[in-house]
């Protein structure tokens, strides 16, 4: 195989990669935020719950969620619910989101009462004071947390190969029957340039946010 | 990852039997008649199931994804490919993601775990004959006279594999298992393994070729014959219907035709029971 | 009956009585100094008087209107709380400038929100209305002397302009009563100057206002009035010339010679 065949079998396999990662962010991002008021609400069973939720996808494998989520239905009713991609995601985004509430709750916390204060003897409402003083406040402080986190998401896409999603790693092993293994080393070239750009990407928005302190 | 499995493959279990019990289910054939469809769970390789165009499924053949599409037509249903962990074949065909394991699936075997594969899929007639082999690098082929100048080295074997089961038994120090047979020559080049054993089919194809050009097949060890066989669900009835239609194929001739093209072997076993009929 | 009237508060958190009995009034225009150690309860005075702690008793009328029946708190709807708590403004000790948005917005915001979300206006009234807040905005400004600070971001800005910032924002809503909660007291001693000047040119303004601070002198020169604290009481009230130069409680006596020490 040709070097150019091999790099147009690897962006198929990259295509995939970057849905994984589409996916789980559109879904994760504001399920992570549900998930966090959850986990600072004051109805006590409620955020007991959701942190033991939290503890638990936190404490397991995603690989092992991966396979609990695309095999464990079959398991139980003889016949699969979900297909491999849709299973991905649904792994994906619930264990993101867990990791994602707990960089959003850290960001809330954090964010001095006086500020929450300040909204409200100027008789702003909850909702105001959470989307016009609270909220911006946090994005500042979680860019960087978040930017690591969602760096690692790039890779933990990998994952997704064993329930065969056919993302560039797994592609990359197909060629071998080819009788060649560089693809395999090759695919770091595609890993690096994503998380290059998302690196200059939250550079960028770092530096967009710097015009003011928290 | 074999650990990860066993032990939801034992909690799950549990939920399974409970729930099979409970459950008066359809019969597999039903099922698939009524899907109009059977699943092959396959992994790619040369000669069994391999794309002509890589990445394209589209083109898709091999012995035995002709063979199954030879099969569907006979039963009036469609066959569809679908890709698999080879280590993970077993919860696949459980958990109903696939209907067969049919992808140079060895039936006179026992796994690693010492159960008798047959003990744990229900197969079809043995199709195909088979062995395994032993592949080392080729500088260090001259070490290797018998099955016992392998016994203190390091194997390396697809998980799950019959390979894997033979690599056991002949070495005491650890056997790495790798989630494709690919990645055994890996370990080959690499030197943390130094010996691999797989199809031998497979090896025919790639060993001394391309990146694998160091490695050397050991003619020098023969491990018994193997047979492929297609596994179907644990009590299905769908291996009798597959049975039925592989022994029509092989009066018509087309069977044969197959072997020939792919240069492969039909086992005894089978060519027998065309004379029988 | 005056301007605005304090009875009977009470407050407790857990078994800590922090207020045990405030009785307090005030004339429409008058300036009142609240003055004591630390943990005399002041601040939870303050803040009571901006709902943002409940009172566990006792009322507050603004204007002959009980604003605040310590009784009938917890049935407050979230629209009334927040009309209730603009009748009083606070300077926060710590000035809590938004620090995302810039000094003109900073003033601007709340207002402008109360605005867009009346809906009985149209949107040309609104418009009108918005530009009228922005051309108050900068008056005040001009007022505190930060005119040329309007696009500077809280960041940018000492200490002492956030306060007088912090001020120009509480005055935006017109409150009926303008509350300090020791403005100076997170500044470096060299900026409390400009800070208690403005303050001191807001008495001038005709505005009741209730300051707690610790700067003796200050509250000397700018009250009309002042109140010791001392363990959840008033402790003793009345002018401060009096208070300052013939203090008639022990308690007092001995917290004016501290802070007298303090030099």
């Amino acid at each position: 195989m040709t070097f150019w065949q091999v790099t147009l079998n690897l962006l198929d396999g990259f295509g995939m990669t970057c849905a994984i990662f589409a996916l789980t962010l559109v879904f994760a991002l504001p399920l992570g935020l549900i998930i966090s008021f959850g986990s600072m609400s004051k109805f006590k069973p409620l955020k007991a719950v959701v942190r033991v939720f939290v503890w638990i996808i936190r404490g397991v494998p995603l690989m092992l969620q991966l396979f609990i989520v695309f095999y464990l239905p079959g398991f139980l009713f003889g016949s699969p619910i979900f297909n491999r991609f849709t299973a991905t995601i649904i792994a994906f985004s619930i264990n993101y989101a867990c990791y994602f509430s707990e960089i959003y709750r850290a960001g809330i916390e954090a964010i001095p009462r006086g500020q929450i204060e300040a909204g409200q003897v100027l008789g702003m409402t909850r909702f105001q004071i959470f989307t016009r003083i609270t909220l911006m406040q946090v994005i500042k402080r979680i860019v960087p947390p978040m930017g690591n986190e969602i760096i690692t998401l790039v890779k933990d896409t990998a994952l997704a190969r064993v329930i065969v999603v056919v993302e560039i790693l797994f592609v990359a092993e197909e060629l071998m029957a080819h009788a060649i293994i560089w693809p395999l080393f090759y695919t770091a070239v595609f890993y690096l340039a994503f998380v290059g750009v998302l690196t200059l990407l939250f550079g960028w928005f770092e530096k967009k946010l710097s015009y003011y302190k928290v | 990852m074999k650990k990860i499995i066993s032990v939801i493959l034992a909690v799950l279990m549990i939920a399974t039997i409970s729930l099979t019990l409970t459950s008066c289910k359809k019969s597999d054939w039903d099922n698939i008649q009524e899907k109009g469809e059977f699943v092959c769970g396959i992994t790619l390789y040369e000669p069994m199931n391999y794309c002509t165009v890589e990445g394209d499924m589209s083109t898709l053949t091999g012995f035995d994804t002709e063979l199954a599409k030879m099969v569907a037509e006979k039963l009036g249903v469609n066959v569809k490919f679908q890709k698999i962990d080879w280590g993970n074949k077993y919860i696949e065909l459980k958990t109903g993601n696939i209907d067969c394991i049919w992808n140079g699936f060895t039936s006179n075997t026992k796994d690693s775990d010492g159960i008798e594969r047959a003990d744990k899929v229900d197969f079809t007639h043995a199709y195909l004959d088979n062995a395994q082999c032993v592949v080392v690098k080729k500088s260090a082929l001259a070490n290797y006279t018998s099955a016992a100048s392998l016994s203190g080295k390091t194997g390396t074997a697809e998980t799950g594999s019959a390979g894997e089961s033979y690599a056991k038994s002949v070495t005491t120090v650890a056997v790495v298992g790798k989630t494709a047979q690919m990645e055994t020559f890996m370990e080959l080049k690499s030197g943390s393994a130094d010996f691999a054993v797989v199809d031998v089919l497979l090896a025919k194809q790639l060993v001394g070729k391309g990146d694998y050009s160091d490695l050397a097949i050991v003619e020098a060890i023969n491990i018994d014959k193997e047979v492929y066989s297609i596994g179907c669900r644990k009590n299905s009835d769908f291996d009798e219907k597959i049975n039925d239609a592989l022994v029509e194929l092989l009066n018509e001739g087309k069977l044969e035709t197959l072997a020939e093209k792919y240069n492969v072997h039909i086992t005894d076993t089978l060519m027998a029971l065309k004379t029988a009929k | 009956m005056e301007f605005l009237e304090v009875q009977g508060i009470y407050k407790s958190f857990g078994n800590v009585e922090v207020l045990r009995g405030i009785d307090f009034s005030l004339s429409k225009g008058e300036v009142l100094s609240i003055i004591g150690s630390s943990g005399s309860g002041k601040t939870t005075l303050l803040r009571c008087l901006n709902l943002l702690e409940k009172a566990d008793a006792g009322t507050i009328s603004v204007n002959g209107e009980i604003i605040i029946d310590a009784k009938e708190e917890d049935s407050y709807t979230d629209k009334e709380i927040r009309d209730k708590r603009l009748r009083m403004g606070l300077v926060f000790q710590q000035f809590n400038l938004f620090p995302q948005y810039n000094v003109i917005d900073n003033l601007t915001l709340a207002p402008k929100l109360r605005v867009k979300e009346d809906k009985s206006l149209t949107k040309e009234e609104k418009a009108e209305k918005i530009e009228a807040i922005i051309k108050e905005a900068e008056e005040l400004l001009a007022s505190v002397g930060l005119s040329d600070k309007a696009k500077s971001y809280p960041c940018e800005i000492s200490g002492g302009q956030q306060q007088r910032v912090a001020i120009a924002r509480a005055l935006m809503l017109k409150p009926d009563i303008l509350c300090f909660d020791e403005p100076t007291s997170a500044l470096d001693p060299e900026l409390t100057g400009e800070v208690l000047r403005v303050i001191k040119e807001l008495k001038s303004g005709d505005r009741t206002m209730i300051i707690v601070t610790h700067e003796m002198e200050f509250a000397k020169n700018v009250s009309d009035k002042v109140i010791f604290m001392a363990d959840g009481v008033i402790e003793e009230m009345g002018e401060p010339n009096q208070m300052f130069s013939n203090p008639k409680s022990e308690k007092l006596k001995a917290f004016l010679q501290k802070s007298d020490e303090k030099f």
